[in-house]
């Protein structure tokens, strides 16, 4: 049963096949006897949650996340319960409040079963960086399962949940989704609310499901979706049911690919892939469109400007007086700042916040933070005008299957990891990663789509889709 | 490329701090992620800005609400005294 999604795992509650206890004890072994470090707690109140949500049902209770036992990444706060980004400085962190995603989450009777480990702060691409040790891909344990929501997408491709929370600051959620084969989506920037997530890089940061399939990913979302009072960069936009209206074709779907996309893909693993998606959204009846959009080249080096001026900002809270953590040498406020850091921060974490202040300090600003930021709007601009000539991008996820644990030793060769994830960040556009068959040695590989803003429906539509008619390979 | 003074400096605005060793590593690093991010430099680009404009009826009403408890907030700080965030005497 434990291979069973959200929807799956709903209906069997409500017509009596299963109890919510039943599965997330079943999840909880699982949990137990699993290798690869994907879940650094499990909440301990549980398996009780779910036994009083079975007496709910019981009487009549229909949530639309009833008894389900759904996971979330370690930067997601739920009052009570420890937080700690993947960092020695939050190791003793308790959330004061609930976070609205998860909040949502309770509210349509989902079972919170425990967290998942993550780069810390969310910075990295492989799940190594965390403070709990690294996280393995299920599917190759000599692998990363990407990141940095590795935990949460090996914890779904190894069926330790019925579904997982991730976030996308740059790639986050999609990347290790095509690493483990299951789907995930970056929401729209201002799609979800981010009240009560652990701050990264605030322009570019989402919170999205990652799922075993596309159903479950467009319930999950349309559970997550809204405007919060709490976050003024969540937007009025209206809720959407996003496979209402499904139908089982494209004929006639505009899908755009970037031609500098496909000059960046020569030689990759996953051209390949790329290849045979593009045909079989010929064969479907699809219309492609080439589209030239410039500098996208620029497109990573302008993420790597942007998100650690924005992370060095946001991680000058943790100063050894707020939260959790001092440093027991520190005899002065200086030495507070200065120590609690040095000794709560991994290295990557202190690389970005350096760059950050590099970035931001007088004389580097206009040459670096401003030209970044012009970049970006013109990136914007670009990928605005493109949506005029086609409904729906297609891009690669990765440039390949997951690569092995360690192997990237180099920080610059580590980001080039997120060259086709990036623009959807970059721009806010919407961005789902779905599997679509698989590498050199059998490993699953991502495709992505994206979408104009606030248009994940088409996301939604197309992908499953291709869920429903490709014979995954 | 940066100097080590000039690392230094970082590491000052940074409240950071590295031993020797380290900071050869870091040097290098931070120096290669500076290359990789000075591409952009010869990019053909006019100033744009990306905040969009702010209309005031985006902005909500000032209302006070409750929020957090003074209890609640401090109740991670690793030292507090009386309610407060405490730290060691600042001023002789």
């Amino acid at each position: 049963m434990i291979e069973l999604g959200v929807i799956d795992i709903r209906e069997k509650i409500f017509s009596g096949e299963l109890t919510s206890e039943q599965i997330t004890k079943a999840y909880v072994d699982e949990i137990k006897k699993s290798n690869i470090n994907a879940v650094i707690e499990i909440f301990d109140d549980a398996i009780d949650t779910a036994k009083q949500m079975d007496e709910r049902i019981k009487n009549g209770y229909r949530g639309k996340l009833a008894g389900v036992p759904i996971l979330v990444k370690d930067n997601i706060l739920i009052k009570g319960k420890h937080c700690s980004a993947g960092s020695l400085f939050l190791k003793d962190y308790i959330a004061e409040y609930t976070s609205t995603v998860a909040q949502k989450l309770i509210d349509e009777g989902a079972i919170l079963l425990g967290r998942t480990n993550m780069d810390e702060f969310a910075m990295g691409s492989g799940t190594e960086t965390s403070f709990y040790g690294k996280t393995l891909n299920p599917h190759d344990n000599s692998r990363v399962p990407g990141g940095s929501s590795g935990g949460s997408a090996a914890a779904v491709a190894a069926n330790l949940c019925a579904a997982a929370l991730g976030t996308d600051t740059g790639g986050s959620i999609r990347q290790p989704s095509s690493y483990c084969g299951v789907v995930g989506i970056k929401p729209a920037y201002g799609r979800v609310s981010r009240y009560g997530v652990i701050a990264f890089a605030s322009s570019l940061d989402q919170v999205g499901p990652i799922t075993k399939n596309v159903e479950d990913n467009a319930l999950l979302l349309e559970i997550l979706s809204g405007q919060d009072k709490n976050d003024e960069t969540s937007e009025n936009e209206p809720k959407v049911e996003y496979l209402k209206d499904y139908k089982n074709s494209i004929s006639g779907l505009k899908v755009g690919v970037i031609n500098s996309v496909e000059d960046m893909l020569k030689g990759l693993e996953s051209e390949k892939n790329y290849n045979l998606a593009k045909q079989f959204l010929i064969d479907s009846g699809a219309e492609i469109v080439n589209l030239d959009i410039n500098n996208m080249e620029l497109v990573l080096p302008v993420y790597y400007i942007i998100a650690p001026a924005e992370a060095t900002s946001n991680l000058a809270r943790f100063d050894g007086v707020k939260y959790s953590r001092r440093s027991e040498k520190a005899k002065n406020i200086d030495e507070i700042y200065k120590f609690s850091r040095t000794e709560g921060f991994g290295d990557e974490v202190k690389r970005r916040i350096m760059l950050g202040n590099y970035v931001l300090s007088s004389g580097y600003f206009d040459a670096y933070y401003n030209k970044a930021r012009s970049l970006q709007a013109k990136l914007r601009d670009e990928f605005l005008s493109a949506f005029k000539n086609c409904d729906i991008i297609l891009m690669p996820t990765t440039k390949g299957e997951a690569y092995k644990l360690g192997s990237k030793t180099d920080p610059v060769d580590a980001y080039k990891e997120d060259i086709f994830t990036v623009s959807a960040n970059i721009t806010g556009l919407p961005s789902i990663s779905i599997p679509f068959g698989s590498g050199s040695t059998g490993l699953p590989i991502g495709m992505q789509l994206l979408a104009p803003h606030f248009m994940e429906k088409r996301l939604y539509h197309l992908a499953k889709f291709i869920e429903s008619n490709k014979e995954i390979k | 490329m940066i100097s080590l003074e000039e690392l230094k400096h970082l590491e000052d605005l940074s409240r950071l701090e590295f031993t020797d060793t380290a900071r050869e590593k870091i040097l290098k690093d931070i120096n290669s992620m500076i290359d990789f991010a000075s591409q952009i430099q010869n990019a053909d680009c006019e100033n744009k800005s990306f905040i969009k404009s702010m209309d005031m009826k985006d902005l909500r009403e000032d209302e006070p609400k409750q929020g957090l408890s003074q209890e609640e907030v401090i109740s991670n700080a690793p030292m507090k005294r009386k309610g407060c965030f405490a730290v060691p005497r600042i001023m002789d």
